[in-house]
């Protein structure tokens, strides 16, 4: 009776001690860091809130946020607005599309420091595949890695995330129920009219996931321009325009040694996260109680 | 009858303690004479020695190279027995930093870049090298060393390579254009003179490439003209004075010879882009750190054999000889190495062997220039090249090292690194103008060092 009793915490008892161990202690323990002075080369001691009044006037971290609003801007209507074209034309079942789904996927599944070498190859200032093309037809260079750097960005991040998208859209497409297509056929509706006032409203829980993702992955930013501008290796070109904030908070961590400083960041990205995505799913429920 | 048996009993007695001694004799003399020969003699506990590194080092190159330099070790070494592993160089840095403050994980070596030690030192938990290293001392560069001594006055790294600095040019280019070479002139000045000879016949090649992907590049000026970044006070704080007069006028100049005299342009140094504009010469000045050796069997310019010149580093002042430095690095014992002696007389075989060196040649192909200077001798650092017209590459390299200025880093030097970055892609990509640029950088990383 006892044994019956204990036997079934010990079957989750694994889920809960990794949980513990990897999860809610390191959470728990960020807090208490990040009201410490805990930095290389200096005494630890309890600081209070004084990282996060330095980060209130921290140009450094506002501008990295503000990086982040600026590529949001631009890439998250753009990707979206492109999977969804292509995911309507997956959806009409042309010939081949299963393919041109795979390789429309191939991205995602790529590692980022390959895909980031490749790019860089065709971005090259001079020689890069691009700007030779350009050369060939007497246009001008386009500096992708300077002065051009952040369409750069926004095309790789598309690049990648495309797939992605289109594949939940096709998830959502191929969940909307078959019926209401069927009356607005019958009340004459076009192709646009179908789409504008059945397809669109009836998508909007697929953009508002699409949307959740691509508001954590844009405020947690780094990969992609930290291997396209600042380098792998020992060398890169950082430009101020590119600088992310997750990639400050690396620098901060790990590069200066500030675990302190970089837990207070870290805290206060993930509220500015936390507060998008809430506002976002409460707007997606309002939705569903009007519908 | 009593008497017999009594005289039985005396004998046997007699025979039994007879009986003892031999046995004991015998047992004595086994034990000190005859053991020792026929038992080994008694094996010393084996040690294990853990080493990290990115591939500047012969234990982190290629495996090949590390077996061979592993089994030459252990020749004299028959009980350490050596694991080195190579990571990225952004692991190396990462896991060794927090393995160290954490107190666990660390390897017993590893590898750490001569402007980064400093931060490792700050951390406590580095080995004091002072006593092991003292006879090789006057062997390193001082400001090495100086690089490695700790506020205590203690030394901490054991270094392995350095990278003094030349200047390459295309001899065939000056030439063809009857255009005063490298070597002849007197200071960095005459690349803006002979740079417009050059763009007023051909409009196509500029005199150089001003780096906007590499902080060192700067770094290289800023230290031949004996400008300081970083700065420690007499009450030991630190202090970033990046925008201090010197390092403000040579950074003007360099933005100069693309704004102003249109002798040089910005651009990404060291990337397949860079590799293709010198074959395609483009440039035709290439200041090389003694790593990087363009006449290696990786150089994507063979086919320039005999084109190239290499001299030494013009003055920055006229007639006051300077040279300066790129790169370098060196092996630091950690505090959670359980056999520090063998680690620390493992470090300094690997940095002061002429075996390990020559052996590094001709299996990896190449190496990188050591810190420890009789290394400098062998052949490989003396040969004349075919590339540079059959003149030594290292030669002007090896003679411009007693010019090489020192320059202080601290332990925020990482901090000014990554700002350096930001600092440079304004001024090279924003037109930012160098002196603003600088004074944000300086406020930048001394925020950071006050926070």
């Amino acid at each position: 009776m006892r044994v019956d009793k204990i036997l079934p915490y010990l079957y989750i008892a694994p889920f809960f001690v990794f949980f513990f161990t990897f999860f809610a202690f390191p959470f728990a323990y960020s807090i208490w860091l990040s009201f410490t002075r805990t930095k290389i080369g200096a005494p630890f001691a309890f600081v209070g809130l004084s990282n996060y009044w330095r980060l209130i006037h921290d140009d450094l971290f506002w501008n990295g946020l503000m990086t982040c609003i600026k590529i949001g801007l631009i890439q998250v209507p753009l990707n979206i607005g492109l999977s969804l074209l292509i995911a309507l034309m997956l959806n009409t079942g042309l010939r081949g599309s299963r393919i041109f789904r795979t390789l429309i996927f191939l991205p995602v599944a790529t590692s980022l420091v390959v895909a980031a070498i490749v790019w860089i190859q065709f971005y090259g200032t001079r020689w890069g595949l691009i700007n030779q093309i350009l050369r060939y037809f007497g246009l001008p260079e386009i500096d992708f890695l300077g002065k051009q750097i952040i369409p750069a960005l926004v095309n790789v991040m598309n690049w990648r995330y495309l797939g992605w998208n289109v594949v939940i859209f096709l998830a959502g497409l191929s969940s909307l129920p078959t019926e209401v297509y069927e009356s607005a056929k019958i009340d004459g509706a076009g192709r646009f009219r179908t789409f504008w006032y059945i397809t669109l409203p009836l998508l909007k829980p697929t953009f508002a996931f699409i949307l959740f993702f691509s508001i954590i992955g844009v405020f947690g930013l780094f990969a992609e321009p930290y291997v396209l501008t600042s380098g792998t290796g020992m060398h890169g070109q950082r430009a101020r325009a590119t600088e992310t904030v997750a990639m400050y908070l690396y620098d901060v961590a790990f590069r200066y040694g500030n675990y302190g400083y970089s837990a207070a960041i870290s805290w206060v990205l993930f509220i500015i996260t936390f507060v998008l995505s809430f506002t976002l799913i409460k707007y997606v429920r309002i939705w569903e109680i009007e519908r | 009858m009593f008497r017999e048996s009594l005289k039985t009993m005396v004998t046997k007695l007699q025979i039994g303690m007879l009986a003892t001694i031999i046995v004991v004799a015998s047992v004595i003399s086994v034990y000190y004479f005859v053991l020792p020969i026929i038992t080994p003699p008694p094996v010393a506990p084996q040690i294990t020695l853990t080493m990290w590194g990115w591939g500047g080092d012969p234990l982190t190159t290629n495996e090949e190279l590390r077996d061979a330099v592993i089994s030459l070790w252990n020749k004299t070494h028959p009980n350490v027995k050596i694991e080195a592993t190579r990571m990225s160089w952004g692991d190396v840095h990462d896991k060794s930093m927090i393995s160290l403050v954490a107190g666990e994980g660390a390897p017993d070596i590893a590898t750490v870049e001569h402007t980064q030690i400093a931060k490792y030192i700050a951390t406590g938990h580095l080995v004091d090298v002072t006593e092991k290293i003292k006879p090789y001392l006057d062997d390193f560069p001082k400001w090495m060393i100086d690089l490695a001594t700790g506020p205590d006055g203690k030394i901490y790294g054991i270094p392995i390579d350095t990278g003094e600095c030349a200047v390459a040019y295309r001899i065939d280019i000056f030439e063809k254009y009857g255009l005063k070479t490298p070597d002849k002139w007197e200071s960095w000045n005459d690349v803006i003179t002979e740079g417009q000879k050059l763009r007023a016949q051909n409009s196509s090649i500029w005199m150089m490439k001003v780096a906007r992907n590499d902080v060192n590049w700067p770094l290289m000026f800023l230290r031949a003209a004996g400008a300081q970044v970083m700065e420690r006070r007499e009450d030991g704080t630190v202090r970033c004075i990046i925008n201090n007069t010197k390092a403000v006028e040579v950074m003007e100049w360099l933005d100069s010879l693309v704004d102003v005299y249109d002798v040089a342009y910005y651009g990404d140094i060291l990337t397949e882009d860079d590799w293709a504009d010198l074959l395609n010469d483009r440039y035709i000045v290439l200041p090389v750190p003694a790593w990087l050796k363009i006449s290696a069997p990786w150089s994507p310019l063979l086919n320039q054999t005999g084109k190239w010149r290499v001299c030494r580093w013009p003055s920055w002042e006229p007639g006051v000889p300077t040279s300066t430095n790129w790169g370098g690095s060196f092996y630091y014992i950690t505090d959670q190495c359980e056999n520090p002696d063998e680690a620390i007389e493992l470090a300094l075989w690997l940095a002061t062997n002429a075996t390990v060196w020559d052996m590094t040649w001709k299996i990896a192909g190449s190496a990188v220039f050591p810190a420890y200077a009789p290394i400098q001798q062998l052949h490989w650092y003396t040969d004349p090249d075919p590339f540079f017209g059959n003149t030594s590459f290292y030669e002007p390299i090896i003679e411009g090292r007693p010019y090489v200025p020192s320059m202080y880093f601290s332990e925020y030097f990482p901090v000014f690194w990554e700002r350096f970055k930001v600092a440079l892609s304004d001024i090279a990509t924003e037109n930012v103008p160098p002196a603003e640029a600088l004074q944000r950088l300086a406020d930048e990383v001394n925020r950071e060092i006050a926070g």
